[in-house]
């Protein structure tokens, strides 16, 4: 009986045109507070779980929301939570699936005027999200580095910070983010690579640093290079994959910097790798 | 993690919910507070600013693990992930307080993320004690449950809340959060007495009581934690203390929250109803056994 209550409200709950009359006891007192209909009662609950979870994807997509306009937001909001089972107990759990919806609702006609860079956005602020509660990880070991042998340098594998993500945009994605943020706000910073200004190709890096959660907007190179470590290919694979988009790329001083801001975390040398590296370097 | 040994709770003291808003007012000017109460489910990431705030708040605070989400009155089976987060939440922080509600948050793999009412029946009440009981057990300590809000009675409901409340108490061996508030809302929702309430809950089952203000729409009370705790709110606290003693109290406020010191403010009218109630109250419940037990959920 107690499951099929269950379901039973969680339809109802659900249902657009909430019911319930079916369990609900029926307030026959007279009182100030006896006025409700079963459906009414439902409808409490429907209005508490939709604030509820409004609120949990407003606070994971603040610039996605800053963008859409509140109106339309909700109006999305309220698809996806329709449709979109929340899969936890723990709401930072909720909105995974939002990006890929805002895609499909941006292409519908039932959105006119929202930006194709929508999609990118919100991935951009679940990345966020996630960076925010990622692992620590105490900086790179300089001096264990400077244990290696330089002959195994090459075989050296980069690890990247637990919370680091990448990913390429086919639109101005960091502008865009940038003039939709609360305030000014100094959590996001241009490298001074050379070549990229006119680009309406973003490359960008969230990192959490020492507490705060930053946005990078990179060089295409960096960002091959920082790609190839994060799967797990040595540093000179890395190293390849950067020189072949910029070939005056500057390793040294991108590698100090990386470490210093704990992008680069930690490494591990596979020296039984390096002989069958050779092939690999063009 | 080392860390240093977590503090008790005064009972004497009132506590607060720590929320983002007031972290930095809090880190600026340490607060006449006994508690700082968690949402625990916020604390569920593996790093990052949260746990290092929460780890710096420990250090000056005893500190409550309140649940929100872990469904224990859903009949899908137990969220084991979820209660392993948990349990390493409470195996480092080490809280003087872990609660739960009783209360059901999804069904069927999905979560509806609110504190959802169960039939009060014996089914339910089996059903409510064994979770309670699988929880305990694998958290390896005793937990305290809420009562809720709700909206609505089941029509097959065939046991008074405060009985079945009792009773789950009493078969799994678990604690009991009161909250005052809750019970008012749900006297006025629902017609009882909410005396009625209290007089059924015994004394040495209360590990906390929770306060917060609810909104009245002129047809139904409901509970927001968006505003203060109201005058007849009040009034019910002042009984319950002088029936259970000075409990580990806690103000809530979640919603529009308000700047720290209207808080502070809230804390300080429930600090003296508390000191007015010790020397009544040590008469029918001595200090010392509350006091240990306290310390032994610590």
């Amino acid at each position: 009986m107690l499951r099929d209550r269950q379901l039973e409200f969680m339809n109802a709950v659900l249902m657009p045109a909430a019911q319930g009359a079916k369990f609900t006891k029926p307030d026959i007192r007279q009182s100030a507070h006896s006025l409700l209909t079963p459906a009414e009662r439902m409808a409490v609950y429907r209005r508490n779980i939709m604030t509820t979870l409004r609120g949990a994807l407003g606070d994971i997509f603040p610039t996605t929301k800053s963008i859409m306009g509140r109106e339309k937001f909700l109006a999305a909001a309220d698809m996806f939570i329709q449709q979109t089972p929340s899969p936890s107990g723990d709401l930072n759990q909720f909105g995974r699936e939002w990006p890929d919806f805002l895609n499909g609702f941006v292409q519908s006609s039932l959105s006119p005027l929202l930006p194709a860079y929508l999609h990118d956005m919100a991935r951009l602020d679940w990345a966020w999200h996630e960076a925010f509660h990622a692992a620590d990880h105490a900086p790179l070991d300089l001096a264990r580095l400077a244990t290696v042998p330089v002959e195994q340098h090459a075989s050296l594998v980069f690890s990247l910070h637990p919370s680091t993500h990448l990913f390429e945009s086919a639109h101005p994605l960091f502008q865009l983010w940038q003039a939709h943020q609360p305030e000014v706000s100094n959590n996001s910073h241009e490298e001074e690579a050379v070549g990229h200004e006119q680009s309406t190709r973003d490359f960008l890096l969230v990192h959490r640093g020492e507490a705060d959660v930053t946005l990078t907007r990179l060089s295409e190179a960096q960002y091959r290079f920082l790609s190839a470590c994060l799967q797990q290919q040595s540093l000179a694979e890395a190293c390849d994959a950067a020189f072949q988009i910029d070939e005056a790329f500057s390793l040294q001083e991108f590698l100090i910097q990386a470490v210093q801001q704990n992008i680069i975390a930690d490494f591990s040398s596979t020296l039984s790798d390096m002989q069958t590296d050779e092939s690999s370097s063009s | 993690m080392n860390l240093p040994a977590s503090h008790p709770i005064n009972a004497l003291r009132a506590g607060i919910g720590l929320r983002p808003p007031h972290y930095q007012a809090l880190l600026a000017q340490p607060q006449d507070v006994s508690f700082l109460e968690i949402h625990s489910e916020n604390f569920f990431g593996a790093g990052g600013p949260p746990l290092r705030y929460l780890e710096r708040f420990r250090e000056d605070y005893a500190i409550s693990a309140h649940g929100v989400g872990l469904s224990l009155g859903s009949t899908d089976k137990l969220n084991v992930q979820h209660l392993q987060k948990l349990k390493h939440l409470v195996g480092w922080l080490e809280p003087a307080l872990v609660s739960e509600h009783l209360c059901w948050v999804g069904v069927g793999g999905r979560y509806l993320n609110d504190l959802l009412p169960i039939p009060y029946t014996e089914e339910s009440l089996a059903h409510v004690v064994e979770r309670v009981s699988e929880a305990q057990d694998y958290l390896g300590r005793k937990i305290l449950i809420e009562n809720i809000s709700s909206y609505l009675e089941f029509t097959d409901s065939t046991i008074p809340e405060w009985e079945f409340l009792r009773e789950v108490a009493r078969r799994a061996g678990c604690g009991i959060l009161l909250d005052v508030n809750n019970i008012y809302v749900n006297a006025m929702n629902h017609h009882f007495d909410p005396m009625q309430y209290l007089v059924a809950i015994p004394a040495a089952d209360i590990g906390e009581i929770h306060l917060a203000g609810f909104q009245d729409t002129g047809e139904i009370l409901i509970d927001t934690h968006g505003a203060a705790v109201s005058d007849p709110v009040w009034t019910l606290y002042k009984a319950a203390v002088a029936r259970f003693g000075p409990v580990p109290t806690l103000i809530e406020w979640d919603t529009d929250i308000p700047p720290l010191d209207v808080l502070m403010a809230e804390a300080g009218k429930a600090n003296e109803i508390l000191a007015n109630a010790v020397p009544h109250v040590a008469h029918a419940h001595p200090l010392s056994q509350h006091a240990a037990g306290v310390q032994h959920a610590a």
